[in-house]
């Protein structure tokens, strides 16, 4: 694989749009992440598009990236879609870096588009893919972590105030990103006392339906060259992984670590020389299972980091700065690119009040998915400072 | 249970994941003769080693691994949810309904007869003291 650089980022603020369209949301973060290249539609050679109940919602299982990019005014060029749970948008981006990577072409797009906010069973929990045995029993994603998280308080004695700290550092992150679905600062208190959605995660504990999408430009270093691109950001790795089925313990995720030692190991780094990163905290517990997974600290003691403020800004290492997909929101296929889109502006140093000072090294993590009890797809990606 | 009432599996595996066998549920797995590896529901290949599996009947009884009370369950299921996750003694995980409130993880449970959605035929484990 040869070098691969984001050379510019676009997305629309994350909420709930129901009177816009996919289509128009798309193009929106297209647009932008065009403008913040500084290339033409022209410019473009291939495209990947990450979504995930486009099909169930709007009726276009297919041909989303098409349908976005047509509306943006990009023709002819080879596009597909990706589907992989709320990992699509990060498997997407991982397309367009392998076909950067590999020669293929000079400059990709990749784009992330949901709009989750038409469901016609607004209220409840959102369903997952491929779960319909366990669905005629009662599954839902907020069942799966709210086991995990009571297997965590079992083995740690971790209590639920500690977990509740996650929701109120992200947001507190959120209310700095004017992207960002949920600004408002919220208190402990708040998070416990919200509705219990499953024991022992409350409604703030969870994150949003979201509609939005993000789009990000990946150049070889020919095309940054010749088309005089700057502020570029390199990516040092990418992996993907999925499930190992060996029914482990359910308070950690075996694929996250799979995938984190396989980001690790290509771009030549660890875990202690990341300086931002923005992981896949869909619910309070996640975050902290997905801190030690991703080897930022021992096992089963992940909580101390949220406790101490090591994962808030101005901490060791600055997690879910973006307000995390609790706060900034999560709608599906865009998140992996969000995650990209908030880690390329800390690297920049364009992240304002929320910027991480010296910021070098940052790591993205989407996981999403389940296959019988065991989730489905991990995606991490490396990114430094060029 | 009556042949005429909705299974929860109807159309979604090829073959029955579950009978009940007095006031006790067998869940119908399978297992690999070359490794070892159990299985449930029911699978051709060893995800372990890649073996043909044969079928066994599981008893149905496992180790609560942990437990959670949706308050807002699924469509088709009334009221507060109580679910687990549970391995069998013979080794495959099942997510499924609990019937005890406030269980100790690590408990003693077995399958039993219980409600899907809408009510259909299914299981659930049941806390046995052992």
């Amino acid at each position: 694989m040869r070098e691969v650089f984001v050379a510019g980022i676009g997305m629309t603020p994350f909420g709930r749009f129901p009177d816009t369209t996919i289509e128009a949301l798309g193009r929106q973060a297209i647009l932008a992440a065009l403008e913040d290249a500084g290339i033409g539609q022209n410019d473009v050679e291939v495209a990947y598009a990450g979504h995930a109940r486009t099909g169930r919602l709007h009726k276009r299982e297919n041909g989303v990236g098409q349908l976005c990019c047509w509306s943006a005014g990009i023709r002819e060029i080879p596009i597909a879609g990706v589907g992989n749970f709320c990992a699509s948008g990060s498997t997407a981006l991982r397309e367009t870096w392998m076909a950067v990577g590999s020669g293929l072409y000079d400059v990709g797009l990749a784009i992330g588009v949901e709009q989750l906010s038409k469901r016609p069973e607004g209220g409840q929990p959102l369903t997952s893919d491929g779960m319909e045995l366990e669905g005629e029993l009662g599954f839902t994603p907020p069942a799966f972590f709210a086991l995990a998280a009571r297997r965590y308080m079992h083995t740690t004695g971790v209590d639920p105030a500690v977990l509740a700290q996650v929701a109120v550092k992200n947001r507190r992150h959120a209310s700095l990103n004017p992207y960002a679905q949920y600004r408002s600062p919220i208190t402990l208190g708040e998070v416990l006392g919200s509705p219990m959605v499953a024991d022992p995660l409350t409604r703030l504990s969870c994150c949003p339906t979201s509609d939005g999408a993000a789009a990000a430009i990946l150049v070889s270093r020919e095309a940054a060259e010749r088309l005089e691109l700057d502020r570029l950001v390199r990516v040092l790795s990418s992996s993907l992984a999925s499930g190992g089925y060996r029914g482990d313990d359910i308070a950690h995720l075996d694929l996250d670590h799979r995938a984190a030692l396989a980001a690790y190991e290509m771009a030549d780094v660890g875990p202690e020389d990341v300086d931002v990163a923005e992981v896949h905290d869909a619910f309070t517990i996640c975050e902290i299972i997905h801190y030690e997974d991703l080897g930022f600290c021992p096992m089963w003691e992940g909580a101390a980091m949220v406790q101490s403020g090591d994962s808030s800004l101005g901490g060791r290492l600055p997690v879910s700065t973006s307000g995390g997909l609790l706060s900034r929101g999560h709608p599906l296929g865009a998140t992996g690119i969000a995650q990209a889109h908030e880690v390329v502006t800390q690297l920049r140093g364009e992240a304002g009040e929320r910027q991480v000072e010296g910021a070098r090294i940052g790591l993205t993590h989407c996981v999403g998915g389940f296959v019988t009890s065991d989730a489905a797809a991990s995606a991490v990606h490396i990114l430094a400072a060029a | 249970m009556s042949s005429e009432s909705k299974r929860i599996d109807d159309g979604l595996e090829a073959a029955p994941v579950f009978e009940a066998a007095g006031p006790e549920v067998r869940l119908l797995g399978s297992e690999c003769p070359r490794c070892g590896a159990v299985a449930f529901p029911r699978r051709e290949v060893c995800v372990r080693c890649a073996g043909p599996h044969r079928p066994r009947e599981l008893s149905g009884a496992g180790r609560l691994h942990s437990w959670t009370r949706l308050a807002n369950p699924p469509h088709g299921f009334d009221g507060e949810l109580r679910y687990g996750c549970v391995d069998l003694v013979e080794g495959p995980r099942v997510l499924a309904p609990v019937a005890d409130a406030e269980p100790a993880i690590g408990v003693a449970v077995q399958a039993v007869p219980g409600a899907g959605r809408h009510g259909a035929d299914g299981f659930r484990f049941e806390v046995r003291d052992a």
